[in-house]
């Protein structure tokens, strides 16, 4: 690997790795090898692309050389780009180093379907975000302790932010497309009544 | 009619339903659903510069099981819809709503698929306020609509239910139409 690595940032030119950043990726690097698909550098912190099957490991060895707080887990459908993507979905996970104000960015692919390993177990933080995630996105985590909806009701149907879904709702674009007959309105006073 | 001697000038007649309403217009108690910015909107109205409770709504009732007005305040989200629907019913009889806002109304400009389209998609609402938000003073014109129809005149909620008895009725009507015309080609089908 060279010295100088691009940015995932437009208009932004390539640049050398600081001292700290040069460490963090030899240390993912040595633990991964070829798992380690891509790095690059952004203005503000390393952006590492891996497999995401082993993330567990990777959230173990960055915490063990500083990376101690997880700031989010998120994902990315990139379903309208997939000719500059692998997979349909990313999962994106930043972690920070608190002492020092360091932040590494660590994204995977995944396809539809395909599960990711939780790392509730290492930092008990992860916890909603992954229930986050499968609710918006639809990926599965893997030995996560309870993977229920967290944010739509539990026995919503679908995953609202993926990009094929209707931004209304599905029942609302039917009738936005003047699919759904009859009154809705009365439909869900007696569904709701029912309950 | 058991009227001895002439009324004067002291005896009002009436219908005792005008003045059980005459009541309970003027000492409406609010019991305020408020989920987001409306609901700032709504404490001013409560304050001394416009104060609901020169039109008799003074005390907030903070339990439903203590009121008669149920004041939507704000976007129900989809989760929020059981909630809102459970404070509805334990609401004692005779009960009204008052939908304050945009998005209590029509959802507003969240048409997305986490918030209800209008809370009349499950509860009957008297007088819908529009604005985002309203104006303290649209609120009071709402609760003076109210008092109105307590006091006698339809209003919408009236119309509302009204229209809800037509709707089931028509569609049990089409309904049974179209079985006895199933009966009726199945009952050829034998004959042939």
């Amino acid at each position: 690997m060279s010295e100088t690595f691009r940015s995932t940032v437009t208009n932004h030119d390539e640049r050398e790795a600081t001292e700290w950043e040069r460490s963090v990726i030899d240390t993912v690097v040595s633990l991964l090898g070829g798992d380690l698909h891509d790095a690059l550098l952004d203005p503000n912190m390393p952006h590492l692309v891996i497999d995401p099957a082993r993330i567990d490991e990777v959230t173990e060895a960055l915490r063990e050389v500083g990376f101690s707080f997880l700031l989010d887990v998120t994902a990315v459908d990139y379903s309208e780009h997939t000719d500059e993507h692998p997979e349909r979905f990313a999962v994106v996970w930043h972690f920070l180093d608190r002492p020092h104000g360091r932040r590494v960015r660590v994204k995977g692919y995944v396809a539809d379907g395909d599960s990711v390993p939780s790392i509730a177990s290492i930092h008990p933080a992860a916890n909603w975000a992954e229930r986050e995630v499968w609710d918006m996105m639809g990926i599965p985590f893997s030995g996560h302790p309870s993977l229920t909806r967290i944010l739509m009701p539990l026995d919503y149907e679908g995953h609202p932010q993926r990009k094929d879904f209707p931004i209304e709702g599905p029942e609302r674009a039917k009738q936005v497309r003047g699919e759904l007959q009859g009154n809705k309105h009365l439909t869900s006073w007696k569904e709701l009544h029912d309950l | 009619m058991g009227l001895i001697g002439q009324p004067t000038d002291n005896v009002i007649l009436g219908k005792i339903n005008d003045l059980v309403a005459w009541g309970r217009k003027y000492s409406l108690w609010p019991t305020p659903f408020a989920t987001a910015c409306c609901g700032i909107e709504y404490m001013s109205v409560m304050t001394a510069r416009t104060d609901l409770g020169r039109f008799g709504a003074e005390r907030q009732s903070f339990s439903p099981r203590q009121a008669d007005l149920m004041i939507v305040i704000g976007t129900i989200g989809l989760k929020a819809r059981p909630v809102l629907l459970k404070v509805w019913e334990q609401m004692p009889e005779p009960k009204w709503c008052i939908s304050m806002g945009a998005c209590a109304s029509s959802g507003g400009m969240f048409d997305v698929y986490s918030v209800c389209q209008g809370v009349d998609e499950f509860i009957p609402v008297d007088v819908f306020v529009p604005g985002c938000p309203p104006r303290p003073e649209m609120l009071i014109h709402a609760l003076v609509l109210l008092q109105e129809q307590i006091q006698g005149k339809p209003g919408v909620a009236h119309e509302r239910r009204m229209f809800i008895r037509r709707e089931v009725q028509q569609s049990v009507n089409s309904e049974f139409q179209a079985r006895q015309a199933e009966d009726v080609v199945r009952k050829q089908g034998q004959a042939t």
